[in-house]
């Protein structure tokens, strides 16, 4: 067998982009885990979860952090473990009491900060960002596309799936050009 | 020149320069076009759709019908412009429409003295036959005579943008109810957004001379303005006209950014809002209605309250002799305003016999205005005294009011229906038309400005209280409370010559009466007939005037009468702001593959498949034509190893203690049973019994399976599966997720794919991995899933490693395979092997095909129900003739078969009734040598070795065909298998 | 329109998937055909309230058991359509 390595395709954005007072980035985890307890398990897992990552799944629509770990709400029956967390380890772990799928390589988690991210949001996503606070995770439609939405200080964290994100940087650039030129009027 | 030397809500120290029809014109800041065009002595400002009799301005706001102009050249010209709401930039040029060659001299003003052979249901009567001529003839000629603005007829380089935007209380209009509102509101703590269409907060009280709180009231709205937008919680959003209210409290605005700057310097020409709010306050004021007598609709007559607004808030005085006719105190108002700022003003006219106005100029009452004269423009106008006599007044302007109506047009954009009020003679919005939407002030037809002040507070701490919010206490301002008497006057009776009531469609009172005389005579049938009503005006300035006008036929009261459903928008919208974020890129997100780039680069030809971009074919060296670079791959593939991106196949990850069995519901075969280890090939169905999708399902552990499915149905089968789990049992224990983005799949199809893999995974032989197989596997250090499946009928894998490393892959398996005389291939070639093997697509899977169709019953297992058995074997689903999937090759001269092509019997006539199904697929096989297709024919299975012909009449094609196996290709599946 | 997800709250109708009438919950059991064919084909076509079942596609994916009144569009009750299914058992 030839002796090669397989090398990863390099981030969507390298440097983040600044356009007047938005900046758009890439930061990307580590892992993205999923977990959907199977029936009666809820217990079961957290209990798992805890002793694994210190943290137990939070509730609907809801993220919990510890560390550099994060649990997300993802959905219905359905969370995202986001950090510094091995699939084999946390499918190993949750065995009969969860299914664990990979998701690492499916989403892009993309940032938007700046003093504008909030108004830049409002032209590409329905949700009522103001309602949004911190610790709280949206399940929403982003320039229709599937996404997550994640408050966070600087502004939002917006997954958006790896096919899709492309698109969803281009129209974030544009929003961005648009408001800052209208800004500058 | 009609500037007044002082006064006005304009800057005088700037002077900019605009042209209109060519002529060169100053404006200041703060001008419209209409008030910039008045200052300049311009009254004739365009001509009637239908007539093109010579018209100018009648309002001073988003109303306005006549003076409608074209603004800006090349492909930002942008047509029916309403002069009055137009704010003037530097070098803005302007132009009249709807005549030729010019405003002054419009040749089809001939239209106008056959004007009695050009009433209403003109069109209807006139232009019924003969047949061919109404296109070739008629409606040319009407569309070039009749007619608004033209279209540049270039792409619109303008940049649009849409938003959201959420609130607890928005306010509809920034007059003093709105402003009030908004306050109030704000205090309180709420969410609030202002909108106003005016470029000025302030509604009338920058039209009118009068005082809140002891200042003058433009001053006073500036200040509250300038107070609301010092709240952190409250936007005042102004140029920005809410159009529609929708379901839910969601309601669609348009917000002019740049429409009034002459470069918009990359910023949204208009930004298109949605918004949604808690509670919504109507505060949108309320329009002024004509009075229709003869000859009304010349250049110089207009509103009185335009003729105020002009007059005070833009220093204009809109004629140097003004008489007055009105129905209302309003017209008083007008006379003593004018008088004041030192106009002349030759005549008040008031309709009222019970009045007396103490104001210095002639007084009629009890009077009315029988005509008009004056070329291009009024100049005289005959008044019927209260004596019967007929007197001449001279007036380079007639201010005329007939009362005002409600703004009430966003209320009936859910079906509500307005209710009528005597005492001001007007329609009001009927509470609850618009769930939680309040109008206050004239909008709810409160005309006076400390009532309107009030109703503005009052219904925002009604909002606060609901929202469970701070109630505060608004200081109410000093103001104005005299409502204004009005007497319902509609039309002057028993005159000569036209009344206009419509001035955009050019309707008059005879032609209410002649629709009357005809029986169409119910509001609907009336505005149809006329076309009342149905210009951008939407009949703002005329619905009232033609229902009083019907009323008064049928003898009946005007809320009997009723009146027709305003529906959005409520101002003319741009499409490029509808259609904000829909074009170019925004038309629909675009997928990409990991190896796109990759593929790009190698200069592959792409194809949209969805929303997926793959690639079609790799053109070599020297290859002109796609069919080469086809054949060339196909032959790579049969003859030695291919490569081919297939991530956008649908991957659906599922597991649970109950999977094994969810499968074997959803599918119409067995899952249960699949070894760990193993792939079995699945067909799906709807419960109506017709095929959905089929795919493969791969069991990776004894409680997890990985599904797939093709590319279009991804979406579709994940939202069904779902609808199995959630809806029909949610008492299994299975979960579902896509991964279809976590793995980029690859496709290493051909003779020589194990010995490409042996070098790169190691043994991949039939003992340590047989066909239809799969497991996990290391490669470049990558955890990687394994398939041995095939969609060519080759021996093929397909590898499966995190999205990540898909380029890398591909790279890595192209090289390799072009070192074994191989290469990578495009949708082009799959779709030949796969045509060559009878596999299908979701042109076989059609929605229409049963799995008898598709002649694979014996993939329909007894031992278990599943969606769509018990559907699948209704009588006529059973029938032996349906239209069966077999394969046709050409066996006459004719050696081309078109898709599409519908199948006729040798000797049949290829119409309708003969037709015997049609070719779904087709390809120049070069395994075979010839073109083959795929073909529903009836009863088909049962024709194998027959002759039938594929006739495509548009084409003009007709092949004789032999009917065969659909399996071209190594019918007994051994080279998978190898 | 919008619809207010047990899961995500108030939501935008462009989230939503619209499937049918909420009838659809009620597979039959074995394999006679007229129940099916009823189950398949057979629907009320009501003014006023209706129940229906849409799919909050964009959000949570959870499919949704909507009372609407069809008339004004006013959503009524929203209930995941599993709990619907389950009560009903
Ligand atoms: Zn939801």
């Amino acid at each position: 067998m030839a002796d090669f390595k397989l090398h990863p395709s390099e981030a969507l954005i390298g440097q983040p982009i600044e356009i007047g007072a938005a900046v758009l980035a890439c930061n990307q985890p580590a892992n993205i885990l999923s977990v959907a307890p199977f029936k009666g398990q809820g217990m079961a897992v957290n209990d798992v979860l805890k002793a694994v990552v210190k943290l137990a799944l939070p509730t609907v629509g809801r993220v919990r952090t510890k560390k550099h770990v994060r649990a997300m709400w993802a959905g219905q029956g359905q969370w995202f473990v986001v950090g510094d967390i091995e699939l084999a380890v946390l499918a190993q772990a949750l065995d009969t009491k969860a299914a664990v799928t990979d998701q690492s390589d499916a989403w892009v988690v993309l940032t938007l900060g700046g003093a504008d991210a909030r108004e830049v949001m409002s032209r590409l996503c329905s949700l009522d960002l103001d309602a949004l606070e911190q610790g709280q995770t949206a399940r929403a439609e982003f320039a229709h596309m599937m996404s997550c939405i994640t408050p966070t200080p600087e502004g939002f964290e917006i997954m958006i799936m790896r096919s899709f994100a492309k698109t969803a940087i281009h129209h974030t650039r544009e929003a961005m050009g648009k408001l800052a030129a209208l800004r500058a009027l | 020149m009609n500037r007044i030397p002082t006064g006005g809500l304009i800057d005088r120290d700037i002077s900019i320069p605009f042209t209109f029809d060519g002529q060169k014109y100053t404006a200041h800041p703060g001008d419209t076009l209409a008030s910039a065009l008045l200052a300049n002595g311009v009254r004739l400002m365009g001509r009637s759709f239908k007539y093109h009799r010579p018209r100018g301005v009648l309002t001073a706001g988003s109303e306005e019908p006549n003076a409608l102009m074209e603004i800006g050249e090349g492909a930002d010209r942008t047509p029916n412009t309403r002069a009055t709401t137009c704010e003037v930039y530097h070098g803005m040029v302007a132009q009249s429409q709807n005549r030729f060659p010019s405003l002054k001299v419009d040749m089809l003003a001939v239209n106008d003295l056959l004007s009695p052979f050009l009433g209403a249901g003109f069109y209807y009567k006139t232009f019924m036959w003969p047949k061919k001529f109404w296109e070739a003839v008629y409606e040319p000629i009407i569309r070039r005579a009749a007619g608004l603005g033209r279209l540049s007829g270039q792409a619109d380089k303008a940049v649009y943008e849409k938003a959201w935007a959420y609130c607890d209380v928005l306010v509809i209009g920034g007059g003093p109810a709105g402003l009030m509102a908004a306050f109030t509101a704000g205090k309180g703590g709420a969410k609030v957004i202002l909108a106003d269409e005016d470029f000025i907060i302030g509604g009338r009280l920058n039209s009118e001379k009068t005082e809140v709180d002891g200042k003058p009231s433009h001053r006073w709205a500036a200040e509250m303005a300038a107070k609301l937008r010092e709240m952190p919680n409250v936007r005042v959003m102004i140029r920005t006209t809410v159009t529609g209210a929708y379901d839910g409290g969601t309601y669609g605005a348009v917000e002019r950014v740049a429409d009034h700057l002459a470069d918009a310097k990359g910023a949204p020409r208009q930004i298109f809002w949605r918004i949604v709010a808690k509670h919504t306050i109507l505060a949108a004021g309320a329009t002024e209605r004509p009075i229709a007598f003869p000859d009304n609709d010349r250049p110089g007559i207009m509103l009185a309250g335009a003729v105020r607004t002009y007059a005070h808030r833009y220093g204009v005085a809109a004629g140097q002799r003004v008489a007055v006719f009105t129905n209302n105190d309003d017209g008083w108002r007008t006379a003593q305003d004018l008088l004041a700022l030192g106009v002349t003003v030759t005549a008040l006219i008031d309709t009222r016999t019970d009045v007396s106005p103490d104001i210095d100029c002639p007084v009629f009452t009890g009077a009315a205005v029988v005509g008009t004269s004056g070329r291009l423009g009024i100049e005289r106008l005959s008044v019927r005294t209260s004596d019967g006599a007929v007197q001449q007044i001279n007036a380079d302007c007639l201010a005329v009011s007939g009362g005002w109506n409600p703004a009430l047009h966003l209320t009936g954009h859910m079906g509500g229906k307005p209710t009528w009020r005597e005492d001001i003679a007007a329609f009001v919005p009927t509470p609850n038309s618009i769930p939680n939407l309040i109008a206050v002030g004239a909008a709810n037809g409160n005309f006076s400005t400390l009532g309107a002040l009030k109703e503005g507070m009052a219904a925002a701490k009604a909002a606060l209280k609901d929202l469970r919010l701070k109630q505060v206490r608004p200081h109410v301002p000093v103001a104005d409370d005299a409502q204004g008497a009005v007497a319902a006057y509609w039309h002057v009776p028993d005159v000569k010559g036209r009344s206009w009531l419509d001035f955009q469609n050019d309707v008059t009172v005879k032609d209410i009466e002649l629709a009357h005389r005809e029986n169409f005579r119910s509001v609907e049938h009336m505005k149809r007939y006329t076309t009342l009503g149905m210009a951008t005006d939407q009949g703002k300035m005329s619905n009232m005037g033609a229902l009083a006008v019907m009323a008064e036929l049928t003898g009946q009261s005007i809320p009997e009468t009723g009146t027709t459903i305003f529906r959005p928008p409520y101002t003319p919208v741009q499409m490029g702001a509808l259609g904000a974020g829909g074009a170019g890129k925004g038309f629909a997100p675009e997928r990409f593959t990991t190896t796109h780039d990759w593929a790009v680069a190698r200069g592959a030809v792409m194809i949209e498949v969805g929303l997926w971009h793959r690639a079609s074919w790799f053109p070599a060296a020297g290859e002109t034509h796609w069919r080469q670079s086809c054949d060339r791959e196909v032959k790579m593939v049969r003859e030695a190893v291919g490569i081919c991106d297939v991530s956008t196949l649908g991957k659906i990850d599922i597991q649970g203690p109950d999977a094994g069995v969810f499968l074997d519901r959803v599918y119409t075969n067995m899952f249960s049973t699949l070894k760990v280890g193993k792939v079995r090939y699945g067909l799906m169905l709807r419960e109506d019994g017709m095929v959905l999708d089929d795919g493969t399902t791969a069991r990776l552990g004894e409680n997890h399976f990985v599904m797939t499915t093709t590319t279009g149905a991804a979406g579709p089968v994940m939202s069904h599966l779902e609808f199995c789990a959630q809806c029909l049992w949610p008492e299994l224990d299975v979960k579902m997720i896509s991964v279809t983005e976590q793995w980029a799949q690859i496709a290493v199809a051909g003779p020589k794919s194990r010995d490409l893999l042996a070098g790169l995974i190691g043994d991949v032989s039939n003992a340590s991995f047989p066909f239809m197989g799969c497991g996990n596997v290391s490669i470049g250090g990558v955890n990687a899933r394994l398939f041995r499946i095939s969609f060519s009928g080759e021996l093929a894998y397909e590898i499966a490693v995190p999205a990540g490393y898909g380029a890398a892959l591909m790279v890595e398996l192209v090289k390799r395979a072009e070192a074994l005389g191989g290469g990578a291939y495009g949708m082009e070639a799959l779709n030949v092997l796969r045509i060559e093997k009878g596999f299908l697509t979701h042109a076989e899977m059609d929605g229409r095909a049963t799995v008898a169709d598709l002649g694979m019953s014996g993939m329909m297992s007894t031992k278990k129900d599943f969606i769509g058995k018990v559907s699948s074997q209704r009588e006529g689903l059973l029938d032996p003739m349906r239209e069966q999937l077999v394969g046709i090759r050409p066996v006459g001269p004719v050696r081309q078969i078109l898709g599409g092509s519908i199948m006729v019997d040798v000797d049949a006539e290829p119409i309708r009734e003969n037709m015997q199904g049609h070719v779904t697929s087709v390809c120049y096989s070069p395994t075979l040598d010839g073109m083959i297709g795929l073909a529903f024919v009836k009863g088909g299975h049962g024709r194998i070795g027959q002759t039938i012909r594929a006739v495509d009449l548009l084409r003009n094609l007709d092949t004789l065909c032999e009917i065969v196996s659909p399996q071209f290709h190594d019918p007994e599946g051994e080279k998978a298998r190898g | 329109m919008r619809i207010h997800c047990p899961h995500c709250g108030e939501r935008d109708h462009r989230e939503f998937e619209y499937l049918g009438s909420a009838k659809l919950l009620e597979r039959p059991e074995g394999g006679d055909a007229a129940a099916f064919h009823d189950y398949v084909f057979q629907r009320k076509n009501p003014t006023g309230e209706n129940a229906e079942l849409w799919q909050h596609v964009m959000g949570c994916s959870a499919w949704l058991h909507v009372v609407r009144n069809v008339t004004t569009h006013e959503i009524i009750a929203v209930k995941l359509a599993r709990d619907v299914k389950e009560a009903a058992r």
